[in-house]
């Protein structure tokens, strides 16, 4: 079992050195690899499912001193992010083959997407905090390439202004955690359990979480970032990166370290007033990636807002959210890059319509905002509602109201969207559907976002356990 | 066993109906209609199956309290029965309306998954559960009215899925509250008061069921869509799937989860009195068959919600009952003006007339139909309304009864003034081969129109079978003992004041205008009340679009706040920028300067190191 763990975190990052390689032979070789190896690491991850439920944690420990041990163990909360990551992470790549065929660079492109990927893996399994800031910083190096892929100077810019406003973050949340190391001599989450952290120490720790999150005010590089391919932004700036500053903040805050009760008052207004002010931003905005951008920013608040709360409710709420959101935010914005390719148009007052031409971009696209919308029969509705009822239950009602407003710009921002893009007067009578590979793609996604409401009993039993770990409570 | 099992079919069928017509295109004639017939009936007999029985349902679902609980009990097969009988009359209707529609196996579909997902609100015992299927009817709303003819159709359907999604939303929070201080999600076990935080959700419960009965201030969508979304539709949802949806659950609220204080029943009072007056002052100067009647929609629906309120035996019996009679007389009227526009091709009351001779039986029904709702004895409408106005009387609130009895002059007025127009009168050139609708529409309309006589001259029926038997969750006292007998107490004679008023008014009306149709623009055009009237059409009252002024303004400013915060971030770039560029300056490549930095820094350390080691 040791080795699944290890599988599913050196498959992906040793195989992505082999990808240029064989992509300057074969196209077709490379990426049937690079779906192999985020297939292995799924598989590994799939197999680390069941010991991770029966509370038989795989662990694998290599000491290294300085406090640097490699400390992996597949829990279940670790195993859940996986899943999700790698899930949709083949998905997006799937997509990719046919959405980017005619690029250049597409060696670098899954290069660093499947090496991303393993970073993810290898994140979300380590107990070393040291570790998740090596996964952490891999991560914002590929994000930083990837969205500079076109090469205008102007997308380089946007690069380097992402670049430098998460790895800022990061440096921040670095010194917080070398301050958590003089006080308690350890990097190992397992030792700090229960630790209460210094203030100085989680206000940087949270910078850095939030800055990688996108939460007000680091997050406008991430609106920016829609320079980058729709697959990317599909996978970095909406279903995984952005769940990195989340789930750090999951591991390091739920459950294991203690903090002082301002943080209580202070975090939850800071992303009250993150969510409500990217939800009016994405009302006002006409570009397509930039609005469903804003939405990320919107949604992620409700997700600290779950994992803030002192609820399992809300706990169990923010981390079906990643799933949630992850899924159909992804879906919306493979939905869009099919817009963008047929139309080579981003600007919103420019469509119209599209329902007619793309019935099976606009019907993904349908589900997948309902989704994020939290309209059931969608599974964004359990996890909007969970993330709401917690933090009813613990004593914050005005802040689920401000939440519900928040949720209902969301309403009004998707509808708006998907209202200028797909419905009205036809602006593009002659567009056709994308290809068959990229519409299976939205179409899995929205069908999984769709699925995820009715089935929500199988993930939020493996949720509850995962929560049920995090809190201390079997 | 059996029976949970039926129970789980009435949600269960439909829904794959619905799926599975939205995947089947065949060319086989009438295929569709036929299966769909054969299915709605089914799900009637269905539920009459199980009728006598209390059935319980609890499948472990979501975890965390969730759980697939479902109740079929006095009131929830009431409800659940009137859902399926109206489904399938509608859809007989629809056979003939829709024909020539391109879209309407989609129409069909939508009504299938609509009635599942009526049926699963209905049926859940558990707050959540009931949300889940209460809320999903939002998707099916948006798309039920886009297939209007109508290229803008879906623009009132956005209107709906904004105004009823921002109620849904209030109602999760209110179920989330009360789901927190009830410790329970199970509708059986939650039994509150309406102090401090649980007054915060009985308001916000409230809002939502309100809402989905189309209540005043959430009302607006419902007359666009009357004028935009397939006629069918009307007769469907607003007239009574969403009403028995909404009534059900401001009963439940009112009277079994909260135990409101006499402010709080003044507070739904109000709604209502506001919801029918105001509704029906708008319905008065219509001069679209549908519009009109989408008014009055609205506006019965605050008699319903005025009974509710007044928390009394008669009122809520009255409430209940006359839930039951709107549903029956206003799907009534919508068939028939759905008959007059297929024979037609219009509902303007300007391009009808004299529609007696040529539509006969469509005539009839109307006259019932429109007796009832306003008021005549002794037809079903009249029996309700006499039990609400009797039940604000005894309440001690003369505002209320007031209200109540000036709507019902109102509503008389505007349904003579609409039977005047359309039916009496001449007859316009161009509606002179005008024919009567085929039997599949007048059918359904038949059926509504023999109701409305039944259910008033016996209405024992439903009151000791139906409404009382329904009622027991409430635990109200002197349920049991309410009845009704046609006699003449003063509650009659004030129904004779009413409906006279409104007679008069009527012959006053037309002989000033000198037509039908013109009947109400005396009071269209009186001094005063033309500038509201003129507002009120432009949609200045519109809570919708005043807020979407407001929401457009509260962006703007957001938007503002976060292009600061961006411009921060832009002009650190090119400030960190310059720091590296500053840096490189230092750089000189002089030994010499070297020499002195290193220098300097070793005097620095050993200040630092002699500082601390005093």
């Amino acid at each position: 079992m040791e080795n699944a763990l290890l599988v599913a975190i050196l498959a992906p990052i040793l195989g992505a050195f082999t990808l240029p390689l064989l992509g300057m032979h074969s196209a077709k070789a490379r990426n049937a690899v690079a779906a192999a190896l985020l297939f292995l690491s799924f598989g590994a991850s799939l197999l680390l499912l069941k010991p991770s439920l029966s509370g038989d944690i795989v662990t694998v420990f290599k000491p290294a001193g300085f406090g640097l041990d490699l400390i992996f163990s597949a829990d279940a909360l670790g195993v859940f992010m996986a899943l999700a990551a790698t899930l949709i992470g083949l998905i997006v790549t799937f997509y990719s083959f046919d959405y980017l065929r005619r690029e250049a660079n597409q060696n670098e492109y899954y290069f660093l997407t499947v090496l991303f990927l393993g970073a993810m893996a290898g994140l979300v399994y380590s107990q070393n905090l040291v570790i998740i800031y090596l996964f952490w910083e891999i991560s914002a190096v590929v994000c930083w390439r990837l969205i500079g892929f076109y090469r205008e100077p102007f997308m380089v810019r946007r690069a380097d202004k992402a670049f430098l406003i998460t790895v800022g973050g990061a440096l921040a949340m670095l010194l917080g955690l070398i301050i958590l190391f003089n006080e308690y001599h350890s990097f190992d989450l397992r030792v700090l359990r229960g630790m209460t952290a210094p203030n100085l120490a989680v206000g940087l720790i949270m910078a850095g979480i939030f800055s990688k999150s996108a939460t007000l005010p680091f997050h406008t590089w991430l609106p920016d970032a829609g320079v980058a391919p729709s697959p990317v932004t599909a996978l970095l700036h909406a279903a995984v990166l952005v769940k990195i500053g989340v789930f750090v903040f999951a591991r390091l805050f739920v459950g294991g370290l203690v903090w002082e009760p301002v943080w209580d008052q202070v975090l939850p207004v800071v992303i009250g007033i993150s969510s409500i002010v990217a939800g009016g931003a994405a009302l006002v905005e006409n570009d397509l990636k930039r609005i469903i951008a804003y939405s990320t920013v919107s949604q992620l608040a409700f997700i600290f807002l779950g994992l803030l709360m002192d609820s399992r409710l809300a706990v169990a709420g923010g981390l079906l959210y990643i799933l949630t959101h992850g899924l159909a935010k992804g879906g919306l914005f493979l939905c869009a890059g099919i817009v963008e390719h047929k139309l080579g148009a981003k600007d919103i007052r420019q469509m119209g319509g599209l329902a007619r031409n793309m019935p099976i971009t606009a019907s993904a696209f349908a589900f997948c905002a309902l989704s994020v919308m939290g309209i059931p029969p969608c599974g964004g509705f359990f996890s909007k509602y969970m993330v709401i009822a917690g933090a009813v239950e613990s004593g914050k009602p005005w802040l689920a109201g401000v939440f519900i407003a928040g949720a209902f710009l969301t309403v009004l921002y998707l509808l708006r969207l998907f209202a200028k893009v797909f419905l009205g007067e036809p602006k593009f009578p002659e567009v056709k559907e994308g290809t068959a590979g990229m519409l299976w793609a939205v179409s899995v996604l929205a069908g999984l976002s769709l699925l995820s409401g009715f089935l929500i009993g199988y993930p939020n039993e493996f949720i509850q356990i995962a929560v049920g770990r995090m809190v201390g409570i079997e | 066993m059996m029976s949970q099992i039926i129970l789980m079919l009435l949600i269960i069928i439909p829904a794959a109906l619905g799926l599975s017509l939205l995947a089947i295109r065949t060319r086989a004639k009438y295929f569709q209609e036929t299966l769909g017939l054969i299915i709605a009936g089914y799900l009637i007999y269905l539920v009459i199956s199980i009728w006598n029985q209390n059935v319980l349902v609890n499948i472990p679902w979501a975890g965390f309290g969730i759980n697939l609980q479902f109740r079929f009990y006095a009131f929830s097969r009431l409800i659940a029965a009137a859902i399926t009988v109206f489904t399938l009359l509608v859809l007989i209707f629809s056979f003939k309306y829709l024909e020539e529609n391109p879209r309407k196996h989609l129409f069909y579909a939508l009504i299938f998954i609509t009635e599942a997902m009526a049926l699963g609100a209905v049926l859940a015992n558990n707050l959540v559960v009931m949300l889940f299927f209460w809320e999903s009817i939002l998707i099916t709303l948006f798309l039920m009215i886009s297939l209007g003819k109508e290229q803008k159709a879906y623009r009132t359907g956005l209107k709906a899925l904004i105004i009823v999604g921002f109620s849904d939303l209030c109602l999760m929070l209110g179920i989330g509250i009360a789901g927190a201080q009830a410790q329970t999600l199970n509708m059986s076990f939650i039994h509150l008061n309406t102090a401090g935080i649980n007054g915060a959700a009985f308001v916000l419960m409230l809002v939502g069921a309100l809402a989905k009965a189309g209540a005043m201030p959430f009302h607006t969508w419902i007359p666009d869509a009357a004028g935009d979304a397939p006629l069918p539709f009307m007769a469907l949802m607003p007239a009574a799937v969403e009403k028995l949806l909404g009534i059900y659950l401001t009963a439940r609220i009112a009277l079994d989860f909260f135990s409101p204080t006499a402010g709080m029943k003044l507070l739904i009072m109000t709604v209502g009195a506001a919801t029918i007056l105001l509704a029906v002052m708008m319905a008065l100067i219509q001069k679209d068959f549908k519009r009109l009647l989408s008014y009055h929609a609205v506006s019965q629906v605050g008699y319903m919600i005025l009974g509710i309120g007044t928390g009394t035996a008669i009122g809520v019996v009255g409430g209940l009952f006359h839930l039951l009679n709107n549903a029956i007389y206003k799907t009534g009227l919508f068939l028939t003006a759905g008959a007059v526009e297929k024979q037609t091709g219009t509902t303007d009351l300007k391009r009808l007339g004299g529609l007696r001779k040529r539509m006969p039986a469509t005539f009839g029904f109307f006259i019932i139909a429109a007796c009832s709702i306003a008021g005549v004895p002794p037809f079903n409408g009249f029996v309700s309304k006499e039990l609400i106005l009797e039940a604000t009387l005894k309440s001690g609130q003369a505002v209320f009864f007031a209200a109540a009895a000036l709507g019902a002059v109102f509503t008389a007025a505007s349904f003579l003034k609409l039977g005047h127009a359309v039916f009496l009168g001449k007859t316009p050139l161009e509606l002179k081969q005008v024919d009567e609708a085929h039997w599949s529409m007048l059918l359904p309309a038949g059926v509504l129109a023999g109701s409305c006589i039944l259910f008033g001259v016996w209405h024992r029926f439903p009151f000791d079978y139906l409404l009382k038997p329904a009622l027991a969750f409430s635990r109200l006292p002197g349920i049991g003992g309410v009845h009704f007998s046609f006699g003449f107490s003063e509650l009659l004679w004030v129904t004779v004041i009413i409906l006279s008023t409104a007679f008069f008014n009527h012959l006053l009306g037309v002989k000033l205008s000198g037509s039908g149709l013109g009947a109400s623009e005396h009071i269209h055009q009186a001094k005063g009340l033309k500038q509201l009237y003129d507002l009120a059409e432009a949609r200045f009252f519109d809570p919708y679009e005043q807020g979407k002024k407001a929401v457009g303004y509260l962006a703007q400013g957001l938007f503002t706040v976060d292009r600061a915060v961006d411009w921060f971030f832009e002009k650190l770039l090119p400030w960190l920028a310059w720091l590296l560029a500053a840096t490189r300056r230092i750089h000189t490549g002089l030994f010499s300067n070297y020499l002195a930095w290193s220098l300097g820094g070793l005097i620095f350390i050993l200040t630092y190191l002699a500082w601390f080691s005093r």
